[in-house]
């Protein structure tokens, strides 16, 4: 049994012959399935809840990368598969997943292409793509064996989906932390404007990448993590892979 | 040496310590690793581990080939094949298959080479691998 859970701002008239068009589709492909509509006053983990209550088997998430974030961050322990019909712009999670557009995404939806993936937890909250931090000098205390201290300001950004270009396998059980250097100096700044290439290659000879499965994250300073680009938390904060905990529905040109 | 692929065709990611960071602890990977900060504990690897030119280790150092141009404080004991360029310090016991020393690389402490190779002569690798799983 489907469940479809439409985000909010799709009630814009400007979706609505994009959302009969997915409906026709998924009817024709014997895909139909209960419909609810998130708003101000119902949340994600309300609709999860009643449907598994009624034996949903399979969510199907309708929106963009924030509403997949949601849906999934509200579905913690439960045995469902998810799937993705990307509408709208901010669609990056779903191009991942090898899901184009939602007429793709239909097929996707049919075809049934199950993989398990990794999902990110820090403090209780979950994350399917990355989290970021503003420059600071941070430590993070890894899995009980080792220290990291960052000797100048840098940024942290930890992946767990190949998001912004970074490279990242979510079927690895590794989170990627990526340490980049938090400000510009006069020379990168210079580069930046005359010679593109330089400031990334000297951005990278700056970066740390180290592949982590859990950290304790902390700072001297007030910092707060952006989590998939929605949601902020304080630090200091626990991170963790929870390996392979992801259900979710691809597409033959995922990129992972 | 360094570059390798993965069986879905994209480029492995390496385990990077950048010049602004540093290290302490038991550090190991399973897959390439290049230093270019501090690192001091213990620093392993199974594949390859490539040692910058700032980089300095203050630990034991373990890994299938390395090619060092930085500093070592420690033992290092590599399965395979060791490059030092001449830049490279290293102030500890070396236990190596293939040696590559460039002129004015330092090497201070014993050095034992095995044609069978050092880690898989001791059983070395097997801990290793052990090490990195848990």
């Amino acid at each position: 049994m489907y469940q479809y859970i439409y985000d909010s701002f799709l009630t814009d008239s400007k979706y609505s012959k994009t959302l009969a068009i997915i409906e026709n589709r998924l009817a024709d492909l014997g895909l139909s399935g209960r419909i609810d509509r998130l708003s101000l006053f119902k949340d994600a983990r309300d609709f999860v809840r009643e449907g598994v209550k009624k034996g949903v088997k399979t969510i199907v998430i309708v929106g963009n990368d924030f509403t997949l974030s949601q849906v999934i961050g509200a579905a913690d322990e439960v045995d469902i598969t998810f799937g993705v019909i990307p509408v709208g712009s901010k669609n990056e999670i779903a191009r991942i997943l090898g899901i184009e557009d939602e007429m793709s995404a239909c097929d996707c939806l049919s075809n049934r292409l199950v993989k398990k993936i990794d999902l990110g937890k820090i403090n209780s909250t979950y994350f399917i793509s990355k989290i970021e931090a503003p420059p600071a000098e941070i430590t993070l205390k890894c899995e009980g064996k080792f220290l990291v201290n960052s000797k100048k300001i840098q940024r942290v950004e930890i992946y767990n989906l190949p998001i912004s270009g970074e490279k990242s396998d979510p079927q690895d059980g590794y989170l990627d932390v990526h340490l980049k250097p938090g400000r510009e100096s006069f020379l990168r700044s210079a580069a930046n404007v005359n010679v593109g290439f330089l400031t990334r290659n000297s951005e990278q000879n700056q970066e740390s990448v180290l592949p982590i499965k859990k950290m304790f994250l902390e700072s001297k300073n007030d910092l707060t993590i952006l989590v998939d680009g929605a949601k902020n938390i304080n630090a200091p904060a626990e991170i963790q892979v929870l390996p392979e905990r992801l259900k979710i529905i691809v597409g033959k040109n995922r990129l992972f | 040496m360094f570059k390798e692929q993965n069986q879905k065709g994209v480029e492995e990611i390496e385990t990077i310590i950048g010049p602004s960071v540093n290290v302490e602890g038991d550090f190991s990977s399973k897959g390439n690793m290049t230093v270019q900060g501090s690192v001091s504990g213990t620093l392993k690897t199974e594949r390859d581990l490539k040692i910058g030119v700032d980089a300095k280790i203050t630990a034991d150092v373990w890994a299938a080939n390395a090619f060092v141009a930085g500093e070592i404080r420690g033992n290092v004991r590599i399965g395979e094949r060791m490059e030092l360029t001449e830049t490279a310090k290293i102030f500890g016991d070396i236990e190596v298959k293939t040696l590559i020393m460039a002129p004015g690389a330092i090497l201070n402490g014993r050095c034992t080479m095995s044609h069978e190779g050092v880690s898989s002569r001791e059983g070395d690798e097997d801990n290793l691998k052990k090490d990195i799983k848990k």
